[in-house]
């Protein structure tokens, strides 16, 4: 009786603790089905569950590889997040007439792939970047490189970089007085303080670096008011 | 008088193999050279493209050279540049996670120097002064190893790590 009792009490453990590991795999799971057919409409844009369930996966895995993992609301969030700001910057690049002409595509093309030849060839990254163009049929990175549609795709996000450029072309370049500041601020050593501050090549690159972070601040500001004025609508339950 | 020799001789071999960067006054070294591609790539209507960061790494330490040829390590200054080599601004965040691993060259120890803050972005040689000073440490044949990680959060790698190694 003892015996039977044990091992309806096992039974019932594992039954348990298999519906756990279960219910907490299943939270994590990303699925086509768990979304309405159209998640997301922006401009002319409609995306369907099967490319977001799609999108959602490939953020997910880039999460895993850097052992960063967070919740797939998260994971949903960053998706939506980055198809409409991309959308709404597409249409300000439209509306402002910015253009990338064959010629600049072919050089970033070029350039950006000589400093790929750069890397150690078993570098996964790289190994990634060659398998993905193998599997879109390309015999060699040449003949992707030059391929007309991979060229014409390569202009809208280098349309996106232009436009960026524009933006921090308009902040003005940082005072003294903050150069001073910074120096203050980051040296721990009043020696040091004072070396830095009467060093002409160190204010030099801390004006770069200031002037930096205010265009870099001067972007993030429109693309979150391009954001919050955009239009777009999400079928989902998600908070942005 | 024969082990007298045998010191003498000893003392030379290790004298002679002390290299000039250890007993200088001041030893500065510049990593400038130190130029690592980190191979971003981004998506684009399916289509898979390369989004290369640069990532410089600058590194001067001043050294206190002594008369035993020994050198104390004084002060080090260490950063990492990300250079825009296209004009295109991408949007990423740099994380800069600096360690320095020294050897003193005399043992099978080894001193870590771990930067406590996060780096920032595009930081100069000179914003940075992480100075110390440990002069009960001396070190021999330094053998130094610097990290830096940048984060991306637009492309499909998110991070990538760099490290450069600097051996004298």
């Amino acid at each position: 009786m003892l015996k039977k009792c044990n091992l309806l009490l096992s039974l019932v453990l594992l039954m348990s603790l298999c519906l756990t590991v279960a219910a907490y795999a299943g939270q994590g799971s990303i699925n086509n089905k768990d979304y309405p057919e159209i998640v997301l409409k922006v401009g002319d844009k409609t995306v369907t569950n099967n490319e977001f369930a799609e999108q959602v996966k490939k953020v997910k895995t880039a999460y895993e590889i850097n052992n960063t993992l967070q919740d797939k609301s998260y994971y949903e969030k960053e998706v939506l997040k980055k198809i409409i700001m991309n959308e709404l910057i597409d249409q300000v690049v439209t509306e402002r007439g910015i253009a990338v002409t064959d010629e600049e595509s072919k050089k970033y093309l070029k350039e950006s792939i000589a400093l790929f030849n750069d890397v150690y060839k078993e570098d996964p990254n790289k190994v990634f970047f060659i398998e993905s163009v193998k599997e879109l049929g390309f015999s060699s990175l040449e003949e992707y490189a030059q391929n007309k549609k991979v060229l014409d795709t390569a202009k809208i996000f280098l349309a996106r970089g232009k436009l960026a450029a524009e933006i921090a072309a308009t902040v003005k370049e940082p005072a003294e007085e903050e150069v001073d500041e910074f120096i203050q601020e980051k040296s721990k050593v009043e020696k040091d303080i004072i070396e830095i501050k009467n060093d002409p090549a160190a204010r030099e690159q801390i004006r770069k670096y200031l002037l930096q972070k205010k265009q870099l601040k001067a972007y993030r500001e429109f693309k979150q008011e391009l954001f919050s004025k955009g239009n777009y609508e999400i079928y989902i339950s998600v908070d942005l | 008088m024969k082990n007298k020799i045998v010191l003498l001789l000893l003392a030379v071999t290790l004298m002679g193999s002390v290299p000039l960067t250890a007993y200088a006054v001041t030893w500065t070294k510049d990593a400038s050279t130190n130029r690592v591609t980190l191979p971003f790539t981004v998506e684009e209507e399916g289509i898979i493209f390369p989004r290369p960061v640069v990532v410089e790494g600058e590194w001067q330490e001043k050294w206190d050279g002594t008369q035993g040829g020994w050198a104390t390590l004084n002060r080090l200054y260490h950063c990492a540049v990300i250079h825009n080599w296209d004009p295109i601004a991408m949007d990423f965040i740099d994380e800069f996670w600096p360690e320095a691993n020294y050897n003193d060259g005399q043992t099978d120890n080894w001193w870590s120097i771990v930067y406590p803050y996060q780096w920032i972005w595009q930081v100069s040689y000179k914003q940075y002064k992480q100075g110390y000073n440990n002069p009960g440490t001396y070190y021999y044949n330094p053998d130094v190893t610097g990290y830096v990680r940048v984060w991306a959060p637009d492309t499909n790698q998110i991070y990538l790590w760099s490290s450069w190694d600097w051996v004298q």
